[in-house]
């Protein structure tokens, strides 16, 4: 029982940095209708540029953090603007080729810019894990859930309870009649991808202290982050939350009871089995309309 | 004039949909734009709105030339578009709905704009924390006509408000854009339902194929053999 709690616990603090993947998908989805599969490459960028920040240009960490940060929002515009925007009223699949080439484009870049030999992060915080009962609960893990747990709900409540929020629901849901509403849809396209790809750097940050730093560190965490927004529901913030935990945790269990190369294998068995019987995933909504 | 078109030319990719049309609407007055299917009468007005870029020719509101600012800003010199079948946010409340509406207004603006919505509507008003989705079609179209008021506009612009609607609602709907343009605001409302455009509507166009195949008051157009003959049954 005790290898089961614990195997739950560990899985929390990856089920959290996958949470933040999905939310980051999820923003960008929910307001420009792209799914952004070059999210790996840009969260790499991020950290690329915090160790930058860190390790040749030695800046104190919290500067580091807000250069990175604001690096990643200026790399977010700038990919929908120079990039997807050129392909807005394409076909989905153009799309969908335009996010993938940019993330080949951009680790290849990566890699020729920072180098491929592995390259190390801080952890954020410092210190031994501590005990819940006979489980052991690492810092930096508690530290990721928390910031995915406020994250998720801080978001939740401007989409929910502010005008904010309501514009950019109206962007997402139809981009012409919310111009009609004198909304700047372009604007919003552009915060959306400027966060999205902001949380998708905070993950990718929050991680690389367990990972080894490469230009192509993110890709398997991308893909569980990919997993988690299927599962919650392509769309809902709520879902991306549920659905990294969950993949997190079960990926933790398969691991320690099985082997670690059956993770994505039951993961996407699990995928399989809930859009079976809830095709919309755990939280997605049909659209309900008598037109 | 609070709006003229002037030589108005649109095209999707090789095909034209409207041909220098010359189009003016006086301020306070309704202007029915009329015509069969395809005739160019919703692109007419997605190219006032901002939706559609014209090709040629220019839109002028109150005077000034609007053709190359975006539909977001022209909402804010005061011109609302109800599009062809509704295209009410399904997914968001009624009140949601309305309150998006009066995107650039302040709070206070919103509420007092929405009570006077209510009360013009007042089917509305059960309904305010009900998903868009759910309303019955006329109720989505009571919906679209508010939700655009809200923006307190100057010229009102009516895609097919009577499209699929049953014959009492659309008397409902009438009745209230008669209100609504007693307290001041212009219309401009491309309708296939011509006899009740006619009724309501102090000049109107008659689109052929992206052109203007005829013009006049409600009078001129009535006696018209042919407008007669196509569209009043006759």
């Amino acid at each position: 029982m005790t290898l089961f709690l614990q195997l739950v616990v560990s899985g929390l603090g990856f089920g959290a940095v996958y949470a933040l993947g999905a939310i980051s998908l999820t923003l960008i989805f929910k307001t420009s209708n792209v799914v952004n599969f070059a999210s790996a490459s840009l969260s790499t960028t991020v950290a690329l540029l915090m160790w930058l920040a860190l390790n040749p240009l030695h800046l104190p960490v919290v500067l580091a953090w807000l250069i990175a940060l604001a690096c990643a929002m200026v790399i977010g515009v700038l990919v929908e603007a120079v990039f997807l925007r050129r392909v807005e009223k394409s076909p989905i699949i153009i799309q969908v080729v335009m996010t993938l080439g940019l993330l080949v484009a951009i680790e290849g870049l990566d890699g020729a810019l920072f180098g491929y030999s592995p390259k190390t992060l801080p952890h954020v915080l410092h210190g031994s894990s501590f005990a819940i009962g006979s489980v052991l609960l690492d810092r930096n893990n508690a530290l990721m859930l928390a910031i995915t747990v406020l994250l998720a709900i801080a978001l939740y409540l401007i989409y929910q309870h502010t005008r904010l929020g309501l514009a950019l629901r109206a962007v997402a849901s139809d981009r012409d009649t919310a111009s009609l509403m004198g909304i700047q849809t372009q604007r919003y396209i552009s915060l959306s991808w400027a966060v999205g790809v902001l949380v998708a750097g905070v993950s990718a940050i929050l991680i690389a202290p367990a990972i080894s730093l490469t230009p192509t560190f993110m890709e398997n965490v991308a893909v569980f982050a990919f997993a988690a927004a299927v599962l919650g529901g392509f769309g809902s913030l709520l879902g991306a939350v549920v659905g990294g935990l969950v993949i997190g945790i079960m990926s933790n269990l398969v691991s320690g009871y099985f082997s670690n190369n059956l993770q994505l294998t039951f993961v996407f068995i699990l995928i399989l089995i809930v859009l079976y019987i809830r095709p919309n995933g755990l939280f997605g909504r049909p659209v309900v309309s008598r037109q | 004039m609070v709006l003229s078109l002037s030589g108005l030319t649109c095209s999707y990719g090789p095909v034209t949909a409207i041909h220098a049309l010359r189009i003016g609407v006086r301020a306070h007055s309704v202007v029915a734009i009329l015509g069969a299917n395809g005739a160019g009468k919703s692109t007419t007005l997605k190219a006032i709105s901002g939706l559609v870029r014209p090709s040629r020719g220019s839109v002028f509101f109150n005077g000034t030339d609007i053709t190359r600012i975006s539909a977001a800003k022209r909402v804010k010199l005061g011109i609302a578009h109800c599009p062809e079948g509704r295209r009410v946010f399904v997914g968001e409340t009624v009140k949601e709905n309305l309150v998006l509406g009066g995107h650039l207004a302040s709070k206070k603006s919103i509420d007092s704009k929405i009570a006077e919505v209510l009360e013009l509507f007042p089917a509305l008003e059960r309904r305010l924390d009900q998903v868009a989705g759910s309303l019955s079609g006329g109720e989505q179209q009571m919906l679209a006509i508010g939700r655009a008021l809200v923006s307190s506009p100057k010229l009102l612009l009516l895609d097919e408000p009577s499209l699929g609607l049953a014959p009492i609602i659309i008397r409902r709907v009438f009745e209230a854009l008669v209100q609504i343009n007693k307290q001041g605001t212009a219309i401009v409302l491309v309708e296939q339902n011509v006899s009740s455009a006619l009724k309501l509507a102090s000049y109107a166009y008659v689109l052929r194929e992206g052109r203007i195949g005829l013009e006049g008051t409600p009078d001129e157009l009535t006696a018209n053999e042919q407008v007669h003959g196509l569209y009043l049954g006759g």
